[in-house]
């Protein structure tokens, strides 16, 4: 990068710029390691005034730039862009206000996730997203993502908990979308913004709602023989309706990582479940006796209920693990993020095997079973010869098999540059365009992460765009319909 | 005897030679998920993923691959670690991180030609610390700068701020009125009391048999009330723990064997160290002499007998009774207990028949204080902001008295809480179970 | 007018004569004459009806139910209407995986009956469900005393179609609950008051209908004590799904409370309910104390009513200004409020009362937008409307707002200036 335009920035952020290569390389990903860009720079702006002055020298420089939390994604949102920078949030990571009578708190984007929690812990709230990453993810990127976590079965997303935002724009300038109150008249622009990930500005505070605690929280593991039956408790419990806190799936594979990582303390089994209700005492003691005759009836063989706390706690904290876990049992993985209606959970489950056998590797599988969301581990070893080009033809099959029954690409994770060449499969054309007509509201430049989520970047005055070839496309694994 | 033969390292063009750099089979576990950055102490500082543990193997990883060599910035950012193995515990991968920044460390030391000021400090650092028969012979010196008052003249003058700031450092952690330590030497056995259940050996330290000679005489006692036989061989020297985290392999190893020599001829059940970075290091004598064909058996089963002293006395039923204690004691849980060895609960559980003890937690325990081994030496600059945060999350808790397992961690920790201004003692907390045996008033802990 | 009349014969081409009619008085639209009336019979009729309207340069209005068409500013101009009353069909209500996929001209009430029949329900409640159809429902992000548990059409809502002013249709969204996968144009075409595009479908996440429900009623000394009391309910581990409070200048604040789950559940609830009201008087409550939101819109003309949003702590300093402004106004007044911090205001007066109508709007509105809450006027005699902001202010916001508006509809067909800021 010219030294004029470092001088610029470092007159911005002084010592937050980091220039040189060794250190650049350490941001050349996020949590996806596949995909890797070296940024000509990183800044690690301290205010709203120093993002929008790094921002504005972007905009007159014409150089994009990548908004970077704690680069825990998966989906290579964070993913610096060629001959772009990466402007880092980390050092704005403070919880500004507490509002309890409102269940309101505004924080900066760098602020992590389960920080936001324990402050409000002690006047008996929580923030309800709770992605696995939470210990370490923040607030900023489950913003860009719409991040989910385990218990948006009943609590919903990071768009259900967003009131507002303040954004800069990728002109530097500074606007403030929604507002602490809900319903603000006017387009919903926190609305679209989350999820947007990255690619409308950055935000640099965010009005957060939080939840009271319930009641109380009970916790049910059930094993079942096969993900089948455990699959069928599932459509029992929602039949029979109830809508439990949280619902979640492993298989053995998975069972057996995360066993070796956290020691849970798993039964070891084809197909676990884990079942979360929450509310008032009586109704959930009421439920969850209705959940455990369910899941007998299904065929359960072992069912628990968590006594204590710390008992819940080893529970989810294994499940969180999982993903990381499997690195203990296979050298490389590819995780997905595929989402089905529930009903089709036997089937797509079924046939996720036996296209995984068919390729010849092993495929762990973790998910949100309450919502259909999917994280299919694909385990590969990158030394074995043409097993990594497997690993990704059979995640993107497993996505376009979720896709043909009527699900999404992605639950939680984001399209980011993972993929992007699948949102043709999911979408038409014309749905594509017209999404992107946000994206020239906001910015028409192009310099706000650019080139993630769409296949084809539409340049904001026309109506088609230039084509840049994704690498799996490049090495024939994955092709553009 | 004949040394083992080091083949001469050749360098393979990138950051490392070829003997023992760090290994692409443990940094193949690392899925950059990034759990660790969420305790690691220098992330926490500077929020820069090249400080991070992430992003430490990332640099390994590059340095391996050719793409970074062993330049000041790969340098600096590992010397940045403060080795606290925060991220062992955080991490879902089983990522070996300790062993990974070992060898990094061994690399550095025998490629990286440090800068002459760095050089001195260390050599000064490894002159002293490894020989308590040195350290005590500072003593004096260090008693008549505090007591002539040139201590107070020298920090009132703020001539520390022009010197290197290490020697500010150093001159921070100097323990006010180190004690007179004439009267407490140890014998070489002392016997059970009651029938014997064990017959264990101590290992003194360096600077705990210099800095706190009651804490060994304490740990003595508290064994003894016991059933334990102590041995304290006469021969033992440095473990050397503050070699291996440094880099130097070579002493660490010799250190090594000859502690496990001392030990072996004492015949003893079980190893008992009351410092946690000696502990750990002793735990894995097994790995680091896995290439001498004359002691990896020996390192190994030696390796097994260690145990901290909260480990040995958690796995005794009480038999001296205790005393009440009425003081709410705030355990500092350190670096190379909690994380590097894992031990959390037993220290609290033998704290926990104190009647009338109350243990209070501090917030962000996972965090260091800063001490680390030389960090707060070597690194003062962070050393001194993570001990001032530490020292605030100890006083938010409000307490009488604060409690470690480590002597790094007393030391850093009176340094703090002596620059807030706090007049709040910090005990070894075996300190605490033998003044609850002999009947010692809670005063007496809190007025020392 | 050659390129009009050539229009309405392609209209007719499109659904044929039967469903293209002119306009008579009653179709005007805050006065504002359209020229003809057309009702398309698919999403796809709607999307060319459009591309022929906006290349003819016609102006449009969409009408669902017609309940809400006086909402938001008069029209800047009208020409066609484009009703959705022929596209009513629930699509799909996949029960297995609680989703349903519905036309825009459905109403409500018809949705809720087919739901019903596998025993669940689109978690709403606005006004008029047996009129008001989802795509008016959406177009004016209209709620009721469901969302404190369930959320509002933002959290229901999982998939769109819009047909856009140029013709395209345009999906977005999904037949899942957990995808993110995009922009989320539901959200945006939420509350876009069909300034966007028109919707012709919408996709909801439903919720199982409840065993038993049960309503409590307390009558509070005063405002404060109101206020205290909502505020304690949201603080404590009750789960209502219903808390409104009605406020009027004639009677004493009132809290509606409902609890719905298990007969075990509810009782549990309602005693803990009691207890923590106690203080205050417990009412006879019928279940109708629901239906206040929708009896807020009829009384002595002329009156203005007004949709208000604020923080739930802020209830008593807001109502306690509203009294104050009304009383020196003279006007007579009665408030619903969601304790989410939503709600409807009626002011009423004589027939000096329209004059006084706008600086009392002006003055209850300045204490709203400071903290971070609004005021928009839904209804209000014509004549005061154009002496009067309908919408209140967007902030910093509005020039982005306009972008939206610019990419999506550059001509301007849709409902020009109805939205905020003239949009």
């Amino acid at each position: 990068m010219e030294a004029r335009i470092l001088d610029q920035f470092r007159a911005v952020v002084g010592r937050g710029l980091i220039t040189e290569p060794s250190q650049l390389h350490t941001y050349e990903c996020d949590g996806l390691t596949n995909l890797r860009v070296l940024p000509l720079a990183v800044l690690l702006p301290k205010s709203t005034a120093e993002v929008q002055a790094t921002v504005r020298i972007c905009s007159r420089e014409k150089i994009p730039f990548v908004a970077r939390g704690s680069g825990t994604g998966l989906s290579g949102g964070a993913l610096p862009i060629e001959g772009g920078i990466v402007i880092s949030l980390v050092r704005m990571n403070r919880i500004l206000e507490v509002d309890i009578p409102n269940a309101r708190v505004v924080v900066e984007p760098g602020a992590i996730n389960a920080e936001v929690t324990q402050r409000v812990a002690p006047n008996g709230y929580f923030y309800a997203p709770d992605p696995s990453s939470q210990s370490v993810c923040s607030i900023g990127g489950n913003v860009a993502e719409n991040s989910g976590g385990a218990h948006c079965l009943k609590y919903g997303f990071t768009t259900t908990h967003v009131l507002g935002l303040e954004v800069v724009l990728s002109d530097g300038s500074l606007v403030h979308l929604g507002s602490r109150a809900v319903d603000r008249p006017g387009y919903d622009l926190p609305g679209v913004f989350v999820g947007s990930e990255g690619t409308l500005g950055i935000a640099t505070k965010v009005v957060l709602r939080i939840v009271k605690k319930p009641e109380v929280i009970q916790t049910l593991l059930a094993a079942f023989n096969s993900t089948n039956e455990a699959g069928a408790a599932v459509s029992g419990i929602i039949a029979a309706g109830m809508l439990p806190a949280a619902i979640e799936m492993m298989d053995n594979l998975a069972i057996q990582a995360a066993e070796a990582a956290v020691h849970a303390g798993y039964p070891n089994c084809g197909g676990l479940l884990l079942v979360e209700l929450d509310g008032p005492a009586a109704e959930v003691e009421h439920l969850m006796e209705q959940v455990g005759e369910i899941c007998t009836q299904c065929g359960a063989w072992e069912i628990r209920v968590a006594q204590s706390e710390a008992e819940r706690a080893i529970v989810w904290k294994g499940r969180k693990a999982a993903f990381a876990a499997v690195g203990r049992i296979s050298p490389n993985y590819l995780v997905q993020d595929g989402v089905i209606p529930r009903t089709m959970l036997p089937k797509v489950l079924s046939e996720i095997e036996r296209m995984g056998a068919a390729a010849g590797l092993r495929v762990a599988n973790v998910f949100h079973a309450g919502d259909g969301n999917l994280h299919p581990l694909v385990l590969y070893d990158a030394r074995i010869a043409g097993q990594e080009e497997r690993a990704y033809e059979l995640s993107v099959n497993i996505l376009r098999l979720c896709v043909q029954c009527g699900g999404s690409i992605t639950g939680e994770h984001g399209v980011g540059e993972e993929k992007k060449m699948m949102m043709g499969e999911m979408f038409s054309e014309p749905d594509l365009e017209t999404m992107q007509l946000v994206r020239c509201a906001f910015d028409p430049q192009q310099l706000s992460n650019p080139g993630k989520v769409f296949p084809r970047t539409r340049l904001c005055a026309e109506r088609t765009g230039p084509y840049q070839p994704h690498p799996l496309e490049v090495a024939g694994v994955a092709q553009f319909f | 005897m004949a040394e083992p033969v080091i083949p001469k390292p050749e360098p393979r063009g990138g950051a490392f030679d070829s003997h023992h750099p760090p290994s692409t089979e443990l940094i193949d576990k690392c899925v950059h998920c990034g759990f660790c950055l969420a305790t690691c102490p220098t992330y926490a500082l500077w929020g820069e993923e090249m400080d991070s543990p992430r992003g430490r193997i990332y640099l390994m990883k590059l340095g391996l691959e050719g793409q970074v060599q062993l330049d000041p910035t790969l340098v600096n950012h590992m010397d940045n670690c403060l080795g606290c193995m925060a991220c062992l515990t955080a991490c879902p991968s089983g990522v070996e991180y300790d062993k990974l920044i070992e060898a990094t460390r061994v690399q550095i030391e025998r490629n990286y030609p440090r800068p002459i000021a760095d050089r001195i400090l260390r050599r000064m650092i490894f002159a002293f610390f490894p020989r308590p028969e040195r350290l005590r012979w500072l003593l004096g010196p260090m008693r008549m700068y505090q007591r002539s008052g040139l201590q107070s003249l020298v920090r009132r003058s703020r001539l520390l701020k022009l010197l290197p700031a290490s020697l500010g450092a150093m001159d921070a952690l100097m323990p006010t009125e180190p004690r007179n330590t004439s009267g407490s030497v140890l014998p070489e056995r002392v016997a059970a009391q009651g029938e014997r259940r064990l017959r264990v050996g101590l290992l003194l330290g360096c600077v705990q048999s210099v800095f706190f000679p009651e804490v060994n005489a304490a740990t003595t006692r508290v064994l003894a009330a016991e059933g334990c036989e102590v041995v304290i061989p006469k021969d033992q020297g440095c473990c050397g723990a503050l070699m291996i985290h440094a880099g130097e392999e070579k002493q660490a190893l010799d250190y090594a064997r000859r502690t496990i020599d001392a030990f072996e001829r004492a015949q003893v059940d079980e190893v008992v160290i009351n410092a946690a970075g000696c502990g750990s290091n002793m735990k894995d004598y097994g790995y680091l002499l896995r290439e001498d064909s004359k002691y990896a058996e020996r390192a190994k089963a030696f390796s097994a007998k260690c145990r901290d002293i909260s480990e040995v006395l958690a796995q005794l039923e009480p038999r001296a009774p205790r005393h009440p204690i009425s003081l709410k004691v705030t355990y500092h849980d350190s670096c190379h207990l909690q994380h590097a060895q894992a031990v959390r609960t037993q220290p609290r559980s033998v704290l926990g028949k104190i009647p009338g003890l109350q243990i209070l937690e501090p917030a962000e325990s996972a965090l260091c204080c800063g001490s680390a081994g030389i960090y707060n030496l070597v690194r003062p600059g962070p050393a001194k902001e993570l001990g001032e945060r530490k020292v605030g999350n100890v006083l938010a808790t409000n307490p009488d008295i604060v409690a470690s397992g480590n002597p790094g961690c007393l030391l850093q920790l009176q340094s703090g809480l002596r620059a807030s201004g706090s007049k709040l003692k910090v005990v070894h907390w075996v300190e605490l179970v033998d003044a609850s045996i002999r009947g010692l008033p809670a005063q007496s802990l809190v007025e020392r | 007018m050659a390129g009009v009349e050539a229009a309405w014969s392609d209209l007719r081409g499109i659904v044929g004569d039967e469903y293209v009619r002119a306009a008579t008085a009653e179709d005007a639209v805050d006065g504002v004459h359209p020229q003809m009336v057309i009702e398309p019979g698919s999403p796809d009729e709607i999307a060319r009806v459009l591309k022929t309207a906006s290349g003819a340069g016609l102006q449009v209005i969409p009408r669902g139910g017609a309940t809400k068409m006086e909402w938001g500013n008069p029209p800047r101009g009208g020409d066609l209407i484009i009703s959705t009353r022929r596209l009513n069909r629930v699509v799909e209500h996949a029960w297995g995986d609680m989703t349903a996929t519905v036309e825009a001209g459905c109403t409500l009430q018809q949705l809720q009956q087919m739901l019903a029949e596998h025993g669940q329900r689109l978690a709403l409640d606005p006004l008029w469900p047996e009129k008001a159809t989802i795509g008016g429902i959406l177009a004016t992000n209209d709620s009721g005393p469901l969302r404190v548990r369930y959320g509002s059409l933002r959290d229901l809502i999982i998939g769109i179609t819009l047909a856009l002013a140029d013709g395209t249709l345009a999906k977005s969204g999904g037949k899942v609950v957990k995808n993110v996968a995009g922009y989320d144009l539901p959200k945006l075409a939420t509350g876009s008051l069909g300034t966007l595009g028109i919707i012709t479908q919408a996709i909801f996440r439903l919720h199982p209908i409840p065993r038993e429900s049960r309503t409590l009623r307390f009558s509070t000394p005063d405002i404060a004590a109101m206020n205290a009391l909502v505020l304690a309910i949201l603080d404590s581990k009750l789960v209502p799904t219903g808390l409104q409070v009605c406020v009027a200048d004639t009677s004493l604040p009132e809290v509606d409370l409902r609890f719905e789950g298990t007969t075990a559940g509810c009782d549990a609830q309602v005693d803990q309910a009691v207890r923590l009201a106690s203080g205050n008087h417990q009412m006879e409550a019928q279940a109708d104390v629901w239906d206040a939101p929708a009896a807020l819109w009829s009384g002595v003309e002329p009156s203005v009513v007004c949709k208000f949003t604020l923080l739930p702590a802020s209830m008593k300093t807001f109502f306690a200004r509203v009294r104050g402004v009304a009383e020196q106004a003279h006007l007579r007044w009665e408030l619903v409020a969601q304790a989410v911090g939503a709600g409807l205001l009626r002011l009423e007066g004589d027939r000096a009362a329209p004059d006084v109508f706008p600086s009392a709007v002006v003055e209850l509105r300045q204490g709203l937008e400071a903290h971070g809450g609004s005021l928009a006027v839904l209804r209000c005699p014509l004549e005061v409307k154009s002496k009067l902001d309908v919408w209140g202010s967007s902030g910093d916001a509005l020039p982005v707002m306009k972008s939206v508006k610019a990419q999506f509809d550059p001509a301007g067909v849709l409902n020009p200036g109805r939205f905020i800021g003239g949009i």
